[in-house]
């Protein structure tokens, strides 16, 4: 089977005479002088989204120099993050599952800068970057992987149980969180609120049997949810086209429209979110967004990645096709600030990284007590709770 | 300021051709390398090969080396870019623990020239240090949970007796009984070995303490052994055995093909099959039937072993 694996990276991927979603990172253009301090006007790359029955996004952004810098340093910091974490991994401290994000930065950064903290977020497992984005702190991530009290679910979740705020997580159970964010756009729906819920789940999830409920009541309810398919090409160990009849994920919905957007981009991202939320909040019903993304490790710390793909393959797409490095070319490129300025950037990110690192360390494992807090609401639990063994019994 | 602007973007251009555009960012300190766990039971590993040279840069993605674990050799690709400052365990070097440092790395551009290795550092064994004591801590809290329990569940002391003994163990409500009759004070229950599952005090162990046994188990005997050499054998040998220290992946792997080796000897030495022949019986089977031979000739045969052994060099001479 894995000689099969190798033979189908050999063919190319799409063969279709339509025209294909480009993936590159960094060929928006300027489309006037790029102003330091007012909202300038860029064109994306004609082939950056695709659309299923409805049109595709306007290709003409506003974007601001602050904003550029802000998406630039959260990028950083976030790759800086999974590269720490997958540090640590290797030195044991933290064990268990972790499932790296790095080169799919992007899209966590795209959808938290067209949202509030209003708007619901549901996701997988590999939602490290959304934690810090939606109101948690690198301390608190990493202090949950190490396992440690400081943690965001007091180091008692793991990597695959982390929530904040405005985050709602944070789910093992492949594509379980899909029905729960419909649920989510339902309840919004029902108390009157003009905010979206982005129920988003990967390529391996899009043939799970529950997805397709989810559509089906969305659609007949005209819930405000956005489904989003993050596609990075391989569900695991296999390549979507090994585990799906139709790879254009965004069709997918039937009555549902859709949009395939190159999720390299940021600016791409950032434009198809913000379409995405104004489609949902005026009353038109769900929306498909699928991401066209890549992942550089392996789909866990447990895989080493490059057992079912080429190493060129990565190569490759870190050469070309990295969001932070596209970005990078941007602001280069567009004069915003310089090559100083970033690599200033880059220095704060990974300090800022490594301090909230040895600040997580020095936190403590949480107490033998904390076995038997948080299973019920605080002052309604039964009057005793097993353990982990027969003798083990816990009186409350 | 114009026409800086424009120079910077021709430099930016002109560099363009090299790899400026980088995701780490510029700084002085060398970074310690050390020995990543490639799976999560990995606790010691060996270099393969080094794929980079010292001095020699590398890209986020690129392969560094080749780890050899138990299991499997794996490569270890790099995080960020970099350039390979100082190897400091070479090819072929074994049984490196999991977070020695065995390289170190630096940024493009820095000094390399006078690297020097680094002081030891304990980082390894204090992790193990606090892993071991944060396993011995979490066993002895259990333990103390189901004394807690069982005091709670057990019946009601006399009203006359107030006290209630304190064990590491669960108390069989005999012993209980039996302590709280005889008033035997904490200081003695302590010093009672128990017998019983796990280190419990049986009701044997306190009646003898009292004097009212000769033993923990009266007078019952076990069955001495049929054969007493081969136990004192085995005994000295198990006690060899959990003397040693616990075995790892490669050397349970050694034992169990040891011992499917001495398991199969006999099944082995049957399977190559015994044959009482001499050079007669084999060459019988070779020359001319004898007209005369009847249908039991094998017996015959062997029978006749110094006719036949002369008749076959008559023809040929």
């Amino acid at each position: 089977m894995a000689s099969l694996a190798r033979i189908r990276t050999a063919v190319p991927r799409r063969m279709h005479l339509a025209r294909a979603i480009q993936t590159a990172a960094d060929t928006t253009q300027l489309h006037q002088d790029a102003s330091h301090s007012e909202p300038f006007t860029v064109k994306l790359h004609e082939d950056s989204f695709r659309g299923y029955r409805t049109d595709t996004p306007s290709l003409d952004v506003e974007v601001t120099k602050e904003n550029l810098l802000k998406w630039y340093k959260e990028m950083t910091v976030i790759r800086r993050m999974e590269q720490a974490a997958d540090a640590l991994y290797k030195q044991k401290l933290i064990r268990g599952f972790c499932h790296l994000a790095i080169g799919q930065e992007a899209i966590s950064v795209g959808i938290n800068s067209a949202t509030t903290f209003e708007d619901k977020i549901i996701s997988s497992y590999r939602t490290h970057p959304f934690v810090v984005l939606r109101g948690g702190n690198i301390k608190s991530l990493i202090g949950e992987l190490l396992g440690r009290v400081c943690g965001v679910s007091k180091g008692k979740g793991g990597s695959m149980h982390v929530f904040t705020e405005a985050f709602q997580g944070g789910h093992g159970i492949v594509g379980a969180q899909v029905p729960l964010g419909a649920g989510l756009a339902f309840a919004q729906k029902y108390l009157g609120k003009k905010t979206a819920t982005f129920a988003m789940y990967g390529d391996g999830a899009s043939n799970q049997g529950q997805v397709f409920e989810s559509y089906n009541m969305a659609k007949l309810w005209n819930l405000p949810c956005i489904f989003v398919c993050e596609n990075n090409k391989y569900g695991m160990g296999t390549s979507a086209e090994r585990s799906s009849a139709n790879t254009e994920y965004y069709t997918r919905g039937d009555k549902i429209p859709g949009i395939q957007v190159n999720g390299m981009d940021i600016i791409a991202v950032h434009q198809a979110s913000k379409f995405a939320k104004e489609w949902v909040t005026s009353d038109k019903g769900p929306l498909l967004v699928e991401f066209v993304t890549y992942r550089y490790a392996g789909h866990s710390m447990s895989d080493p990645g490059t057992t079912y793909r080429t190493r060129e393959e990565i190569q490759r797409m870190r050469s070309t096709q990295d969001p932070i490095r596209g970005l990078q070319r941007y602001i280069s490129e567009w004069g915003l600030a310089s090559e100083e300025d970033l690599k200033t950037i880059d220095k704060e990110a990974k300090a800022e990284v490594d301090t909230a690192v040895e600040e997580a360390k020095q936190s403590p494992f949480p107490d033998e007590s904390e076995l038997w807090t948080d299973i019920y609401k605080a002052g309604y639990e039964p009057p005793f709770m097993r353990g982990r063994d027969r003798e083990e019994v816990h009186y409350y | 300021m114009y026409s800086l602007h424009h120079v910077s973007k021709a430099a930016l251009r002109a560099s363009s051709s090299r790899r400026w555009m980088q995701t780490t960012a510029a700084r002085n300190a060398i970074s310690k390398f050390a020995m990543p766990a490639m799976s999560p039971t990995m606790t010691e590993g060996g270099i393969a090969s080094w794929k980079k040279k010292e001095g020699e840069s590398f890209m986020a993605g690129d392969v560094l080396l080749e780890i050899e674990t138990d299991k499997a050799t794996i490569d270890v690709e790099a995080q960020d870019d970099g350039v390979l400052g100082k190897i400091i365990a070479p090819d072929g070097t074994k049984n490196i623990p999991v977070g020695k440092t065995i390289a170190l790395l630096a940024e493009e551009g820095d000094d390399i020239s006078n690297l020097e290795i680094p002081a030891e550092e304990s980082a390894p064994p204090k992790s193990q240090e606090t892993s071991s004591s944060r396993s011995a801590s979490t066993t002895t809290s259990p333990s103390s949970q189901p004394p807690a329990a069982v005091a709670k569940q057990s019946p009601p002391s006399p009203p006359t007796e107030s006290h209630v003994p304190q064990t590491s163990r669960p108390l069989f409500p005999s012993v209980l009984r039996l302590i709280q009759e005889h008033h035997l004070p904490q200081g003695e229950i302590d010093k009672i070995r128990g017998t019983g599952v796990r280190g419990m005090l049986t009701k044997g162990d306190v009646l003898a303490h009292l004097g009212l046994a000769s033993a923990p188990t009266g007078t019952y005997r076990e069955t001495p052994a049929q054969d007493a050499k081969t136990d004192k054998k085995t005994g000295a040998q198990g006690e060899k055995k959990e003397a040693a220290a616990p075995l790892d992946g490669a050397a349970i792997r050694r034992l169990i093909v040891s011992n499917m080796l001495e398991a199969s000897a006999k099944e082995r030495a049957a399977a190559i099959p015994k044959v009482e022949a001499d050079f007669d019986s084999i060459i019988a089977d070779y020359l001319p039937r004898k007209k005369s031979v009847p249908a039991a000739s094998a017996p015959a045969a062997s029978s006749s072993k110094p006719h036949s052994g002369s008749d076959f060099i008559d023809g040929l001479i």
